[in-house]
């Protein structure tokens, strides 16, 4: 992809209201699962799920004005802290950048906070107890939309919905927008808040939930706990951020989507579509190895060993991790979280371990303490039972190491 | 411009909750232009207020505060 750089960095994470608090929690494979306390988990399969605890939640959802957040859903109020947070971290003068910035949000299942208050009101009293808000809550392009109100963004702007991969594709067609010209600025990743009852309620049906404990690549693994959160990233030319005097933080480098049968997504026959995937990433991004790769991270004994056994087939013997047991699993927004990591692993030189889990079912799979070596190059992976295959590649922005071969 | 004194102090409380600036509230202003109060918001505001349920169509020529005024009060 030709060159295309990350100079921005904003989330809204359970334990996390900023990159350094993100990265702290990270090395320390600290997770923010915690036993749910927002309604009665017990009918559900999972009584645990993260969310953001008051003082992020202070920072963060907390500094957006009440009559704005009163119109919002929770995962778009994520979404709009996260934006604010790229936006800054990115210095971007949107005086002179609004006409041509937009963003790429991934999401999947929209907002119910406001909806479901709605529905007990309309059954109890009528239909006077509907908030008027529903209509701009409730639907997954709402974070795109107040995103655009907020800061008068009138640039090219996409929502995606791609069960646990939309965020991957938000982020790899933003870069796509941004290399094609589309759009100068992009302001890609995902938000998504699963911990209302209606939501859960969803997560709970999928069968994918864990009994307790969210330990991908672990041999006990049985499923992912849920978090809510956002993360977006601004995305921008690299001439473009040189030239205004920004500071990248990372390339994004290569992206390659596919697609498997539902069926076999997460199963043997889904490997070779995931090592296509992988492949291809690689050769846009120019690199014929990464560092280390983050893992989709489904945490189900099949899932894991199919995409194990696809990273294996392509990379052989290298570094595996995910940030994403810290978190909980942000569904929608779950690989905009990987990719964050990946970022700031580039920034540190280290690979984080996978919190949680203690008893590997494979070597190369970090654990217990973080791998300190410089970090050049990251993939993140990501899959959707609708059999979406997404994989991202980025790299250190002064990453000069032999066999670079652009493909653009 | 007069209004019903009651009624106004209400509707004013009840701008001055949802974050309205107090010296931009007076009865000529325009809900939408000085207030920034959409349709949403404005069903937000009469629900709080309406003594009996109001068709939201109904509220489509309600432009200024003496308007909301005059309109809750024919609903009394």
């Amino acid at each position: 992809m030709s060159d295309v750089v990350i100079t921005g960095l904003g989330l809204a994470l359970p334990g996390a209201a900023d990159a350094e608090q993100f990265w702290a929690a990270v090395v320390a494979g600290r997770s923010a699962v915690a036993p749910i306390d927002r309604f009665d988990p017990a009918p559900y399969p999972c009584a645990r799920a993260a969310v953001l605890d008051a003082a992020t939640e202070a920072a963060t959802v907390g500094t957006i004005k009440p009559r704005l957040r009163k119109r919002m859903d929770r995962f778009c109020q994520l979404a709009l802290s996260a934006a604010r947070a790229a936006l800054d971290d990115a210095g971007l003068d949107l005086q002179r950048h609004a006409e041509h910035t937009g963003s790429y949000v991934g999401n999947m299942f929209g907002g119910w906070d406001i909806t479901e208050a709605s529905m007990r009101g309309l059954c109890d009293r009528g239909y006077t107890a509907v908030s008027p808000y529903i209509a701009s809550a409730w639907f997954p392009t709402a974070p795109q939309g107040q995103i655009s109100i907020e800061w008068a963004l009138k640039g090219f702007s996409k929502t995606v919905v791609a069960d646990t991969a939309s965020a991957a594709l938000a982020l790899g067609y933003g870069a796509r927008a941004v290399a094609e010209g589309r759009a100068e600025v992009i302001l890609a990743g995902g938000a998504e808040a699963p911990v209302t009852p209606y939501t859960y309620t969803f997560c709970a049906t999928s069968g994918r939930l864990a009994g307790h404990t969210y330990r991908p690549g672990d041999d006990r693994a049985d499923g992912f706990c849920v978090g809510e959160g956002a993360v977006l990233m601004t995305l921008e030319r690299a001439d473009a951020a040189r030239a205004r005097g920004a500071t990248p933080l990372a390339r994004f480098a290569g992206f390659a989507s596919r697609h498997a049968p539902e069926a076999d997504v997460f199963t043997p026959a889904g490997s070779a579509v995931l090592a296509d995937a992988l492949t291809a990433a690689m050769t846009e991004a120019g690199v014929d190895t990464v560092d280390y790769v983050a893992l989709d991270a489904q945490g189900t004994a099949d899932a894991d060993k199919s995409e194990l056994a696809a990273i294996r087939s392509v990379l052989g013997d290298v570094p595996l991790s995910t940030a994403k047991p810290v978190t909980g699993h942000l569904l929608g927004a779950a690989p905009a979280v990987d990719a964050a990591a990946a970022v700031l692993a580039i920034r540190h030189g280290a690979v984080p371990p996978v919190a949680g889990c203690d008893r590997p079912s494979d070597p190369s799979i970090v654990t217990g303490t973080p791998l300190l070596r410089p970090v050049r190059s990251a993939a993140f992976v990501s899959r959707g039972t609708d059999g979406t295959v997404a994989v991202g590649v980025l790299r250190a922005v002064a990453d000069d190491t032999a066999n670079r071969k652009e493909t653009r | 411009m007069t209004v019903a004194t009651g009624t106004y102090n209400q509707l004013h409380a009840v701008f001055v909750d949802l974050g309205v600036q107090p010296d931009e509230i007076t009865p000529d202003a325009a809900l939408r232009a000085d207030l920034d109060v959409d349709s949403a918001e404005l069903v937000e505001i009469v629900t709080r207020l309406a003594p009996v349920r109001v068709d939201g169509k109904a509220l489509k020529a309600v432009r200024t505060v003496a308007d909301l005024v005059a309109f809750l009060d024919n609903l009394a």
